[in-house]
């Protein structure tokens, strides 16, 4: 087990080492004029204390983007493995600190739609299974369908549509209301919380879907299998047969996905953040990667490169783990 | 060889259908019971059978229809911008009653001192208050008569007594040098000392004086300072005229003789002024006409055309006499009609002279007389009846969306009766028309005309939804058709080789995987926003990237696919029976991956639209003018306000995505379904 593990971690690695050199040739290859504006813009920037040279002559030294690209890449893979992404453009702050402030709100958002969509998605996947070719399968998938085929960009304003401007139940954007400091820190919590409803029933909506389908594909398959048959035969309830003999089995691959999706709560949502305007990590990078942030942006690749990594490999250890069936090898 | 469907045809024929058995059974071999059904029949039954499937496909025919071929027969193209008449509330034109005079030269070469000029107006206005008619001004510096006096109601007239100059008298020359603090006199070499002169001489300085007269000569005396005095004489003084002929030597005889004062000679009064051995000889004339000085406004019959001042001037002077004038070698008359002023050349009417000052609301002097009569007549009565505001109706032209009139067939301008309102704004009047303009036709309600309205730019709605689909799908189509190409390949060669090939072309997979693709996509697209990329050229390169970045998932099925299969028993017949490399590959492999591969190019479709419109949404995708549904939504939710009132342009064009992508969804689910029932 420890070997697998080390081999895969190694084989990550060089990935990743690729990953990156593929996302370095491209900012490599970005056009030197569309640098040097933003380099300029930024200089112009109310507050900015470094000029547009400086910007630039401090973004080849972390970057090397005035060396050979192999040369450069190393350079900046030397930095970036010592945890030193440079400071941000459009930020201004070192890159890991702006990183630090946003994350969590990121992770909040990303845990809150991560739970609704398992409490959601696995229950009615086991039923539409269970009751295959109903009309309640059917429904289920039907909607598991819209819900893959809904853009994120149209569900978010639908919802605000409706929630915001129609019913005025939550504000339109942002994560706290206008007179957030002078609430009770017990109403600021609330206050906040009604900021992340739709952004994640957005998220929610939007993923439900794909788990819906694959709990439901699963549970099928698990039903068909003859230790079901045994079990049935022998008497058993259909409760304890669901629930105990096939929902048991059903949660192998399920277990082994969502273990798999868990370092994308991390990654922060880019589409659902920017148009809800909370000020995680994706609402950060898309402002990033539109105002050419260089140094933010290769660390935002970077970042979820290694998450992306991150879930391949505990999938796939999860899958070892979990079903004693799979051999490691 | 017959096959089985063709035995049971002929058997159809020589034993016919539906043979009952004893109870009524059909026997088995009977051909109603037995019917063989090639693969693809097959599929294609169970796939008719999914009910979800086929409305997939019916939405998706229809959206077909609707992209590419409802553009071809629709009268509006995608870049369509329409136009309308509308009615815009414009400032059109403003009435300021003239309350300064103002002041008309006639003529130019009278010198009239400044001061005097800019008095007139406080003159007049005290006359005005006192209700006299006349009054003398004296110009203090030069001690200038003036004489101000009305000519009638709104027009008063300056005049005084024309100074001209007739001629300057110079050459004096050099006598002696007088040095008072000693009393002595230098006089130039190769003259003597004159007794006579240095008496009358002292005595005229000690006088003051700067000229006078000893013996034959008139001297004069230029004060050099220091106590120090330059005396010259007339010997060589030579009076010279304005017309510059020699004067009479009388006249220089007399000029001489009153230097620094004024004399008459021959009738005529003139006048000396000057000194330092310069004199310049003035006279002057009977009073005249200096300056007139009026309320009034001159308003042309003719658009635009301007008077010439020398007829204001003599509008203004004869209007309250005989009426007639000349100007610049024309006669014309000035004549009351109808309680106002008309100046007429001949029969031809030229102006009216008005008291109010009636321009377009930008400052141009473009308005018609009758507009200007109605004008004026409407804020008379407001003022008469005290009211602030009032209107009336005129006939207005049109304007066309460059700002030309309108014209009709012969050339004429084209006019609207619009109601204009008179409001009275700090001093002056303001006029506000509904000005008929010709605009583009933003956001217009759907209407017959535009069924679901036009757009911020002016475009047809309709038509634009219509292009987006065109887009959405040709993306979705060519990038999945990339990715297929290179995924097919790139796993093909994996999976039917293994080995070393298998582990490096996995790799890369690996590595395309884990590509952040919609990050780099938006980094892409901010680059071609900051390099102006022409917005073919933007969506060549979306579709190329976004299928560089997506083969990795088809490379991976395809890989396992022909794993599995290259280990069934038929692919070992295969090889047995000695068929080629390429042959295995084509004819048996292939067609093997082919379900799989038609189920992940549908449902790919679909989420490569739901890429390309949220990029689109974005404003990093496909751009103006092209239509995209992403844009369509993005150009009226980015404001909230638009959001609300435009809902029925944007939720249409949301649910065309929406219908487009679950309806590949279903197709996709249903094909699946079919190729494989055991999944189901």
């Amino acid at each position: 087990m420890t070997k697998f593990i080390i081999k895969r971690l190694l084989t990550c690695t060089v990935i990743f080492f690729f990953v990156m050199f593929i996302v370095y040739v491209l900012m490599y290859s970005l056009p030197s004029s569309y640098v040097e504006n933003m380099a300029r813009e930024m200089a112009a920037k109310p507050g900015s204390q470094k000029s547009a040279a400086q910007w630039l002559a401090e973004l080849n030294a972390q970057y090397g983007m005035d060396k050979g690209v192999f040369e450069g890449y190393l350079t900046w893979l030397k930095s970036a493995v010592k945890g030193d992404f440079g400071d941000s453009w459009a930020w201004t702050v070192p890159v890991t600190e702006k990183f630090q402030d946003v994350v969590w709100y990121s992770f909040a958002l990303g845990a809150v739609s991560f739970v609704l969509e398992i409490i959601i998605a696995i229950p009615l996947g086991v039923l539409a299974a269970r009751k295959q070719y109903s009309l309640t399968d059917y429904s289920i998938t039907v909607v598991s369908l819209i819900g893959i085929s809904l853009p994120t960009f149209f569900t978010a304003i639908m919802l605000k549509m409706v929630f915001a401007v129609q019913l005025g139940w939550f504000d339109i954007g942002g994560f706290q209301s206008r007179d957030y400091i002078n609430m009770t820190p017990v109403g600021q919590f609330f206050d906040v919380v009604s900021h992340f409803v739709l952004p994640a029933l957005t998220l929610t909506i939007v993923s439900i879907g794909g788990l819906m389908r694959y709990t439901r594909a699963n549970t099928l398959e698990v039903l068909n299998a003859d230790y079901i048959r045994t079990a049935r035969a022998k008497g058993l309830p259909e409760s304890k047969v669901i629930g105990y003999h096939a929902f048991r089995n059903t949660l192998i691959p399920i277990v082994t996905i969502l273990g798999g999706s868990l370092p994308g709560l991390f990654s922060g949502a880019l589409i659902t953040e920017q148009l809800f305007s909370i000020p995680g990590i994706g609402y950060t990078s898309y402002q990033s990667m539109i105002r050419g942030d260089i140094p933010f942006t290769m660390f935002y690749l970077a970042f979820i490169s290694i998450l992306t990594l991150l879930g391949t490999l505990i999938s796939d250890i999860l899958y070892a783990v979990v079903d004693p069936r799979v051999r490691v090898h | 060889m017959k096959n089985f469907n063709e035995v049971l045809k002929e058997k159809e024929a020589r034993e016919g259908t539906g043979r009952t058995l004893r109870d009524g059974e059909i026997a088995l071999d009977d051909t109603q019971r037995v019917k063989v059904l090639s693969p693809g029949r097959m599929v294609f039954n169970r796939f008719v059978r999914n009910k979800l499937a086929i409305a997939g496909t019916v939405i998706l025919a229809t959206m077909f229809l609707f992209s590419f071929l409802c553009p071809v027969f629709y009268k509006y193209g995608q870049t369509e911008i329409f136009y309308k008449y509308d009615k815009l509330n414009v400032d059109y034109a403003s009435v300021a009653e003239r309350t300064s005079y103002t002041n008309y030269i006639v003529d130019e070469e009278a010198q009239i001192h400044y001061t005097v000029q800019n008095k007139i107006t406080s003159f007049i206005n005290e006359m005005e208050a006192n209700g006299e008619t006349e009054r003398e001004i004296v110009d203090e510096s030069s001690g200038t008569v003036y004489n101000l006096n009305k000519l009638g109601d709104k027009v008063y007239q300056l005049s005084g007594v024309l100074v001209v100059e007739e001629g300057k008298l110079s050459g004096f020359a050099d006598v002696a040098k007088y040095n008072s603090r000693v009393d002595k006199y230098v006089y130039p070499e190769g003259t003597e000392a004159n007794a006579a002169f240095e008496k009358d001489c002292a005595a005229a300085i000690s006088a003051g004086e700067t000229s006078f007269v000893s013996g034959e000569l008139t001297y004069i005396i230029e004060d050099a300072g220091k106590g120090f005095y330059n005396i010259k004489d007339s010997s060589s003084a030579v009076l010279k005229l304005s017309d510059g002929s020699e004067a009479d030597p009388a006249l220089q005889e007399a000029m001489l003789s009153n230097l620094g004062g004024s004399f008459d000679y021959n009738g005529t009064k003139y006048t000396v002024v000057g000194d330092k051995g310069s004199f310049t000889l003035q006279s002057t004339g009977a009073a005249q006409p200096l300056i007139v000085s009026s309320l009034f406004v001159f308003d042309s019959y003719e658009i635009g055309a301007q008077l010439s001042d020398a007829v204001k001037v003599g509008a203004l002077l004869s209007m309250y006499d005989d009426g007639k004038f000349t100007a610049d070698g024309t006669d014309y008359t000035v004549s009351k009609e109808d309680g106002d002023f008309v100046i007429s050349a001949g029969s031809d009417k030229l102006a009216e002279l008005g008291t109010y000052s009636i321009r377009r609301y930008s400052g141009e002097d473009s308005l018609s007389l009758e507009f200007k009569e109605i004008a004026a007549t409407t804020v008379d009565d407001m003022i008469a009846n005290g009211q602030t505001t009032g209107s009336f109706t005129f006939a207005l032209p049109r304007i066309d969306e460059n700002g030309q009139y309108v014209l009709d067939e012969e050339g004429n301008t084209t006019t609207e009766d619009s109601t204009i309102t008179v409001t009275r704004k700090e001093g002056q009047y303001v006029l506000n028309c509904e000005q008929v303009t010709y605009l583009i036709d933003i956001y217009a309600e759907p209407s017959s005309e535009h069924i679901f309205g036009t757009d911020a730019d002016g475009m047809d709605i309709l038509a634009r939804m219509m292009y987006g689909g065109r887009i959405s799908l040709m993306v979705g189509f060519v990038v999945v058709i990339i990715e297929l190409l290179i995924g097919v390949v790139l796993g093909g060669i994996a999976g039917y080789f293994g080995g070393w090939v298998d582990t490096l072309i996995m790799r890369l997979v690996d590595i395309f995987y884990c590509i952040p693709s919609m990050p780099i996509l938006i980094i892409l697209g901010s680059m071609f926003d900051s390099l102006k990329l022409d917005s073919y050229q933007r969506l060549i390169w979306m579709m190329a990237v976004l299928g560089f970045l997506g083969w990795a998932g088809v490379a991976r099925m395809v890989r396992g696919q022909i794993l599995s299969l290259r280990e069934q028993e038929f692919m070992t017949a295969a090889e047995a029976t000695g068929l080629s490399t390429s042959r295995r590959i084509f004819r048996h492999l292939i067609p093997n991956v082919m379900p799989q591969l038609i189920v992940t190019a549908t449902m790919g479709l679909g989420s490569v639209i739901i890429t390309e419109s949220t990029l689109s949404f974005l404003g990093l995708g496909v751009k103006h003018p092209l239509a995209t549904w992403g844009t369509m939504i993005n150009s009226i939710t980015s404001s909230n306000e638009n959001m609300i009132r435009y809902a029925y342009i944007w939720i249409p064009v949301g649910a065309l995505i929406c219908l487009t992508v679950i309806a590949f969804n279903f197709v996709g689910d249903g094909l699946r379904d079919a190729f494989d029932p055991k999944m189901k």
